[in-house]
């Protein structure tokens, strides 16, 4: 008994500094409730508000909360050893400034990563193009410090925050319609009022295209070997691509059934008599 | 005729009815350009198609410890051709002019979809469902933070009006303006998932509808609601769902 009182009160020496036992016994164990508090509070959290967050924001409040707690559990010991934070104010200032020029961009990261959790110019799950980076696909992962996308290639890209939140954002999903824009060329000879009535019956036709917002459907221009017409047609967003795909396909089809001409760039060659041969 | 199976089945024509079928023997339905074919496969094993223009497009195999019962019945419009809509656009053909609080009832139509149902004791599920008319879709709003809306046009009538069966339902609306000027309606917008449906025979007929025309700091908009009890009477085809309820046209009508 008497010699464990001993062992608790004696000192050992750590990197040249004498420390109590017991003082290190309980600044571990403050440390180690830190811990222990930290994964309390990160489940806690989880459970009662994580559920009601988005994804990327329950990432971004799970790691604040876990690591904050540590970092204060860990200042906590620290103090308990006899650590003077007063000196570390000062020194910490300069060697703040000295790390903030180091880190500038990982700060600059971070503080955009928050930044983009207020603006939230897209969600995971959400199909994007950044056009000034020329990237597009579907956002995978927003962290404190990136954001990961995988591109319709399949491949995996990812991007720092600062570049993300600074950029121009294209998001595809943000609304629930996008319009669909094609041009048909028809030729001179054809009449552009039937060709507008058998692309119009055409869309209709088409479960996807919607009935409102209306489509458009008019001559754009004389072209040199067509007469072209535009068709903007609105469709589910989720539905862009594949109807993109299918109209003008199917107009070029029911053109052709309705006998309309679609012309393909010709050119008359007239010979100078004098080139010919006598 | 022979389906992909290789079994011989023989189609009738006809007999084009909702309701609910024991499949104790092999059983051949009509509807429009569809036909559904439900037969027994085995101990406990039953087997369901469905062929559009006599080709084969859906298969099922169910396996059920009791006498498999399916329902062919009218269900919302939200299942083919693929579930993005959620809420039903009826745009009248003539726009129906209501003078400061007056009232009125009219009857409409509105689009179903045909559901094979396996029906469970606290739940249903739907095992195949197909459209005989058009599908059309809407936005309600704008494509900004509007609402996608499976779309039909329909007119106002103060009879029951004549009905394409298995592509239409009936529907009562009970028109009501309690604002101080003119409300024009020109379109009624409602959620259907999870609504209940009636049928009998060929006719499907949904619960009466209730819109009232209301303002409320400087604004004017519609509630559309299930109103209580409802004329048409039938059996009821229910999924036993929840049902949104309640919808307020804050985008105009």
């Amino acid at each position: 008994m008497l010699e464990a009182a001993f062992f608790i009160s004696s000192k050992v020496d750590l990197f040249g500094t004498q420390i109590e036992i017991l003082t290190l016994l309980i600044s571990i164990a403050i440390f180690a409730a830190g811990v222990l508090i930290a994964r309390i509070v990160r489940i806690t959290v989880l459970k009662y508000i994580g559920l009601h967050l988005p994804e990327e924001t329950r990432q971004v409040v799970n790691r604040v909360v876990y690591y904050g707690i540590i970092g204060l559990a860990a200042l906590a010991a620290l103090s308990n050893q006899g650590v003077d934070f007063t000196g570390l104010l000062l020194a910490g200032g300069i060697f703040g400034i000295i790390i903030g020029f180091a880190t500038q961009s990982l700060i600059g990261n971070l503080i955009s990563g928050i930044f983009m959790q207020i603006d939230r110019p897209m969600k995971i799950g959400d199909p994007i193009e950044i056009p000034d980076m020329n990237v597009a696909g579907v956002v995978t992962e927003i962290t404190a410090f990136s954001t990961r996308l995988r591109r319709f290639d399949g491949t995996y890209v990812r991007i720092p925050n600062e570049k993300v939140f600074t950029s121009q954002i294209r998001n595809f999903s943000k609304n629930i319609a996008r319009r669909v824009e094609f041009q048909v060329g028809i030729a001179y000879k054809e009449d552009t009022v039937s060709a507008i009535e058998v692309i119009k019956k055409s869309l209709y036709d088409t479960p996807m295209v919607l009935v409102e917002p209306e489509p458009n459907i008019f001559v754009d221009s004389l072209g040199e070997s067509s007469v072209n017409i535009n068709v903007w047609a609105w469709v589910p967003w989720q539905h862009w691509f594949p109807m993109r795909m299918q109209l003008i396909e199917q107009i070029k089809r029911e053109l052709d059934n309705a006998g309309i001409e679609i012309p393909f760039p010709q050119r008359v060659v007239w010979l100078a008599e004098s080139s010919r041969k006598p | 005729m022979t389906v992909k199976d290789g079994t011989t089945k023989n189609i009738e024509e006809g007999f084009d009815h909702f309701g609910e079928y024991t499949i104790d023997k092999n059983i051949d339905k009509r509807f429009g350009n569809d036909t559904l074919i439900m037969f027994k496969a085995g101990q406990n094993k039953y087997g369901y198609q469905r062929l559009h223009d006599q080709q084969l497009l859906v298969e099922k195999f169910i396996v059920s410890e009791e006498t498999l019962t399916l329902g062919v019945v009218p269900v919302a419009p939200i299942y083919t051709p693929e579930m993005i809509a959620s809420h039903v656009m009826l745009k009248l053909t003539t726009p129906l002019v209501l003078e400061p609080k007056s009232s009125t009832d009219a009857y409409l139509t509105m689009p179903i979809e045909i559901g094979i149902v396996r029906a469970m004791e606290d739940h249903s599920e739907v095992i195949d469902a197909f459209s005989v008319g058009k599908q059309l879709y809407a936005i309600y709003g704008t494509p900004e933070e509007g609402l996608l809306c499976r779309y039909h046009l329909t007119r106002l009538s103060s009879e029951p009006p004549k009905i394409s069966p298995y592509e239409e339902a009936f529907v009562r609306v009970h028109f009501f303006n309690y604002t101080d000027k003119i409300a024009t309606v020109n379109k009624i917008v409602f959620p259907v998932k999870g609504a209940d449906f009636y049928y009998s025979d060929k006719d499907a007929y949904f619960s009466d509808l209730e819109i009232i025309i209301q303002s409320k700091l400087l604004s004017t908009f519609a509630e559309v609601d299930l109103s209580e009890g409802h004329e048409f009477v039938g059996r009821k085809a229910s999924l036993k769902q929840d049902y949104e309820g309640k919808f307020v046209m804050e985008w105009g009508f």
